[in-house]
């Protein structure tokens, strides 16, 4: 009885099944379905912190400078020319004429003065102000020191034109522009719905939202769609040619990847690595894999033994085999990293090496004082719960328990009391990512610094620390790079960080998406985008 | 009435119901599978092989490898340790504790039951996974201690069960005429209610069993429960989904080991309630 | 029957808040805080966010304010998710885990309590067996498997149905459904057998089959009111269950319900929104229980001191 009702089911569903698939039918209504990896925390680009937020507020929100979707220098976005002083710490900013928020109000470097202010006001509660630090008194402002703003170096001269004041000349404060934190956000909408520090405004609204960019907010249905679509009123729009962009916060990896094969996503936010080893095999023509500037690593707790030695690190450095776990576990074409700064970064190349070597690593275990392992303590890898870092970690494992003869243990948490764990310091080996905020290595080896919130490994180098400093302050680019390549010579010889790979973006894309470009932060402006099918 | 030869005659049932007997030889095997793993286990259940990855069975490997090139079947006799571990011991205590529960508050009734009923709806209430995040973190990752919280939460759905029973029960004559003639009520519980009920709690206990391990291995997975690269059978199925379209194997093996388990405990389930409960049985 | 239900409904009141009170201490004690991030911010922006949402008054203000606060259906904003509401977000996820579960729910209970029925009557044949088989079937296989397995095959493999979203009843909210509510389907099956067997092999029923009564009316007037007690008191814990289980459904359908929010908010933390959430849960597992008590009242009249 089950088995005929279960057949009648069938036959009745094959009638009523889904027609057109919205891959199909976007192509007709220029609409492309984005797969966003999870709900966005809020679409607020001075409070919001993710990269699936990021995504969204590039196809609202413009800033100064935009990414250039094929790589390079930043191209201009709010700000049509600049010029910088000699000594590199002063930039004047020539506002575009035709530049307008999307209710049709003119847009004024007094917009990117108030935004400034509001992103540093502490009341806020921003979690990225240091990006605007740079700035000459921004971190006063933000600490508390100071609280008039006109003592901060941004300044608006007339209307078209923006002043901008830094501490030091910062060869990397145009590609900073394309953070979300420094964006403009339009101050009478704000102010409509809360104060300039107001965390719950009700401004990022549909129907409410008002910004600068090729596309404006339609709509937003929580956990399920966000649909943006074009703005008539961006200064670019002639050459917007998508009609509309919906987000799904697909959060399981699986669902995502079933959902492009049924056709309901041109684009996916990442590929399982699972499928990722096979289908590079097959030669899947919709895998994409592109360079991405982050770099997957260990920390090491220097304060804790037997971490404190640095033979030791040297020789849990040099007994992984990064060929072979790249190769045979994370399968999807990340690259083995021999130092902190991913190479090619803005034509960066660190000098630094790393050999697999076991022979070499027991020896120097031996010289550290562990003649027979036995003496050795266990060591314990922390890492959160996530299928990736869980083969890494097993094969990691694996190879100081080969390599080695040493005994490790693995600690699987949950995220926050991962974080709470790195925070105090209470590992002794964890896991961990760095991705770039701007195409430069200083923002790698910036937060290798003594004290620097993100450290977390208890390593203090004067050397480094002075090399870091003085290259921010250096104008000339061989001369940046050759210092900054002697800190990162440092870093690589104490390995307080234990590299392990490069990151790589993978992704699916329909084959009918044009003009999506690989990009080195994963920043892709939507007026290149459009579908068409061969 | 003499109960040894009750149960006497209960034993003499079960022994006959053939299905029972095979479900119960079949988990006895198990048993002593999972208590020798690691002396008939043909590889370790870490040791990894990245140079053939994930492979098909073969001679070497006879159920096959996973994505790390770790032998198949003997992760699936290790992870029947933990399996068979978490099933039995999280279901004791929950039986233990809901039983006992069910039977004072069904019994009882009036203000005993309903306190006894309030506080299982504030246990009921409290965000489990919360309450796991803070097991795991005061005490540390104990395999014991998952498998007490476990049966902490299972415990609950037991205790009404049982009540709902009970209440039926006591209403009844025999039940009455027990009290009436003055039966002390740890008596009543032991030879009159409880003998009663073993039926539903038999069955319920062989439902409860795969529950616990799949909650243990949604646990795991959430990152809450026992760590890599010790896996149950709950997580090597979980594992199993991931790559089903590419590496099948890994999916079938465990799946079937737990099915073919599930059967039997439930075969043998029922053939212990038909045992305890003639009425209900063939005969 | 009216008072039983007062006060139960009453007694409910002070169960919520010893739940609502003992949530609220117990989350504050899990290591990691709402605004914890991978990227470090400085400790003053953490006081920062921290004096944003109250988080350094003392433990005490912020419970009398939170309380208050609920007594009057504010539960505060988020902190995960600035500028909303935990109101606005239960309003939006609950009424679709609640239709998910409901769903499930039916297809549980018609399946189940139809085929554990003819599985008791026709005991021992292949209608017993048969049923009971696929029963344990649906047991042993979890939603995690069951899930992406159907959504392979129909949306797939055959493409007769979507492979995610929440839309149309004979659309994408099929395989959800089934997916969930499958495996209830089995224990109720089981339950159900159990339960009529029991029944069945009484005195009463002997009598009334001498007394030669048709089979239909024994099994429906006579056998399932007691038959069925335990399924009846499965109901509550079914539900509770049903809510629960709903987020891997949820996460594996890309249905926009509460039960994803929820394990998301215990792991992000949102102390607001774990606790609005539990709160709501809790009423809601206390109602269905409740109910299914007046259900065995109902079918057991002599219950009435238990409750």
């Amino acid at each position: 009885m089950k088995k005929n009702l279960f057949l009648l089911f069938s036959i009745l569903l094959y009638g009523c099944g889904p027609s057109v698939s919205p891959v199909d039918q976007g192509l007709i209504d220029q609409v492309m379905h984005i797969g966003n990896g999870s709900e966005p925390q809020g679409l607020d680009p001075h409070i919001v912190t993710g990269v699936p937020e990021h995504h969204l507020l590039i196809t609202m929100c413009e800033g100064l400078t935009i990414s250039n979707p094929e790589g390079g220098a930043n191209l201009p976005g709010m700000a049509e020319s600049w010029e910088i002083s000699e000594d590199g710490k002063t930039y004047i900013f020539n506002i575009r004429k035709d530049a307008r928020w999307s209710n049709g109000d003119d847009f004024v470097a007094a917009d990117i003065v108030w935004s400034w202010m509001r992103v540093l006001t502490p009341s806020l509660g921003s979690q990225y102000p240091d990006m605007l630090y740079y700035v000459e008194g921004a971190e006063d402002f933000n600490t508390g020191v100071i609280t008039d703003f006109s003592q901060v170096g941004v300044k608006a001269l007339d209307e078209k034109t923006l002043q901008v004041k830094l501490n030091n000349p910062t060869p990397f404060f145009l590609g900073l522009l394309s953070h979300y934190s420094t964006w403009p956000v339009h101050k009478e909408t704000v102010l409509e719905f809360g104060d300039i520090d107001d965390r719950q405004g009700l401004w990022t609204r549909p129907g409410n939202f008002v910004c600068n960019g090729p596309m404006n907010l339609k709509s937003w249905e929580l956990n399920k769609k966000i649909i943006v679509e074009k703005n008539p009123l961006y200064w670019d729009a002639k050459n917007v040619k998508l009609n509309q962009m919906h987000f799904y916060p697909v959060s399981d990896i699986n669902t995502e990847e079933r959902m492009f094969r049924a056709g309901q996503l041109h684009l996916t936010s990442t590929v399982p690595s699972q499928k990722c080893g096979v289908w590079r095999e097959e030669g899947n023509p919709n895998l994409r894999i592109d360079p991405y500037m982050g770099t997957y690593y260990y920390r090491a707790n220097v304060n804790v033994k037997p971490l404190d030695n640095v033979k030791v690190r040297k020789a849990l450095t040099y007994a992984i085999d990064r060929e072979k776990l790249t190769e045979k576990v994370t399968q999807c074409g990340q690259i083995p990293a021999y130092s902190f700064t991913p190479p090619g970064a803005a034509g960066y190349k660190p000098n630094t090496e790393i050999p697999y070597d076991p022979e070499l690593a027991r020896q120097l275990l031996a010289e550290a004082g562990y003649e027979s392992t036995e003496d050795f303590p266990v060591l314990q890898i922390l890492y959160n719960t996530s299928e990736d870092h869980r083969k890494i970690a097993l094969t990691i494992q694996q190879m100081w328990q080969q390599n080695l003869g040493i005994s490790v243990e693995l600690e699987n948490m949950d995220w926050k009391v991962y974080l709470s764990r790195q925070n105090s310091m209470d590992y002794q080996i964890s896991r961990a990512g760095w991705i770039g905020d701007y195409e430069d290595p200083n923002t790698f080896l910036d937060i290798m610094r003594t004290g620097r919130g993100n450290n977390r490994t208890g390593w203090s180098n004067q050397e480094f620390d002075y090399l870091v400093g003085k290259a921010n302050a250096t104008v000339d680019q061989e001369e940046r790079y050759r210092l900054l390549g002697e800190a990162e010579e440092i870093l690589i010889d104490e390995l307080p960080i234990i590299p392990i790979y490069t990151y790589v973006r993978s992704y699916q894309l329909s084959p009918d998406v044009k003009g999506y470009f690989p990009n080195y932060l994963d920043h892709h402006h939507p007026k290149t985008l459009y579908l068409e099918r061969d | 009435m003499n109960n040894s030869s009750l149960w006497q005659d209960a034993v003499r049932r079960l022994i006959q119901n053939r299905a029972a007997m095979i479900g119960g030889i079949t988990i006895l095997v198990l048993i002593i599978l999972a208590i020798f793993a690691p002396w008939i286990a043909p590889y370790s259940y870490s040791y990894q092989n990245l140079d053939i990855g994930a492979s098909p069975p073969s001679a070497e490997h006879l159920l096959g490898t996973d994505v790390l090139g770790r032998d198949l079947l003997s992760r699936l006799l290790y992870g029947a340790r933990i399996s068979l571990l978490v099933g039995f011991v999280a279901t004791g205590v929950a039986l233990v504790i809901g039983v006992s529960w069910g039977i004072i508050a069904g019994y009882f009734g009036g203000r005993v039951d309903s306190i006894m009923m309030r506080i299982v709806d504030v246990l009921y209430g409290l965000p489990f996974i919360i309450f796991i995040i803070l097991l795991m973190v005061i005490f540390g990752r104990n395999i014991w201690l998952l498998f007490a919280a476990i049966g902490a939460v299972e415990w609950l759905t037991m205790a009404r069960i049982v009540r709902a029973q009970v209440i039926g029960l006591k209403n009844q004559e025999f039940v009455q005429a027990a009290q009436v003639m003055g039966v002390s009520n740890f008596s009543m519980f032991r030879r009159h209610i409880l003998p009663n009920i073993l039926g539903p709690i038999a069955v319920y206990a062989t439902l409860t069993i795969p529950q616990v391990m799949l909650l243990e291995a949604f646990l795991s997975f959430l990152g809450l429960g026992i760590q890599p690269p010790m896996s149950s059978w709950g997580t090597l199925i979980r594992y199993g989904v991931e790559s089903m379209e590419e590496h099948y194997w890994l999916l079938i093996y465990p799946g079937l080991t737990f099915t073919i388990t599930l059967f039997a405990l439930n075969f043998f389930g029922d053939g212990l309630r038909d045992a305890l409960d003639p009425k209900t049985s063939d005969n | 029957m009216l008072n039983i239900l007062i006060r139960r409904v009453l007694i409910a009141i002070p169960v919520l808040i010893v739940v609502a009170s003992l949530t609220f201490f117990f989350i504050r004690l899990a290591p990691g805080g709402p605004f914890d991030a991978d990227k470090v911010v400085s400790p003053q922006v953490m006081k920062n966010l921290n004096a944003a949402y109250n988080l350094d008054a003392p433990l005490h203000e912020q419970y009398f304010d939170y309380m208050s606060g609920v007594i009057v259906g504010d539960f505060g904003p988020s902190f995960r998710y600035p500028g909303r509401s935990v109101s606005e977000m239960i309003y939006t996820g609950l009424p679709i885990t609640f239709e998910l579960a409901f769903y499930a729910l039916m297809i549980a209970v018609a399946l189940g309590i139809f085929s554990g029925v003819l599985a008791a009557l026709k005991r021992n044949t292949f209608l017993d067996y048969f049923p009971m088989a696929i029963a344990m079937l649906g047991i042993c296989v979890p939603t995690f498997l069951m899930g992406p397995l159907l959504v392979l095959v129909f949306g797939i493999n055959f493409e007769v149905l979507p492979v995610s979203g929440w839309d149309t009843l004979s659309g994408d909210k099929l395989l959800p459904s089934i997916t969930l509510g499958f495996a209830y389907a089995a224990y109720i099956a089981r339950l159900s057998r159990g339960g009529m067997l029991e029944v069945l092999g009484q005195d009463f029923i002997r009598t009334a089959r001498a007394k030669g009564l048709n089979e239909f009316s024994i099994v429906t007037r006579h056998a399932m009111q007691g038959g069925l007690l335990p399924v009846v008191s499965f109901m509550g814990p079914a539900i509770a269950g049903l809510l629960g289980g709903s987020f891997v459904v949820e996460t594996i359908f890309q249905i926009p319900g509460l039960g994803r929010f929820y394990v998301e908010a215990a792991f992000n933390r949102d102390y607001t929104m774990i606790l609005g959430t539990t709160i709501f849960f809790s009423a809601m597992i206390i109602f269905f229980n409740l109910l299914s008590d007046l259900a065995v009242l109902l079918l057991n009249p002599r219950a009435r001191e238990n409750l």
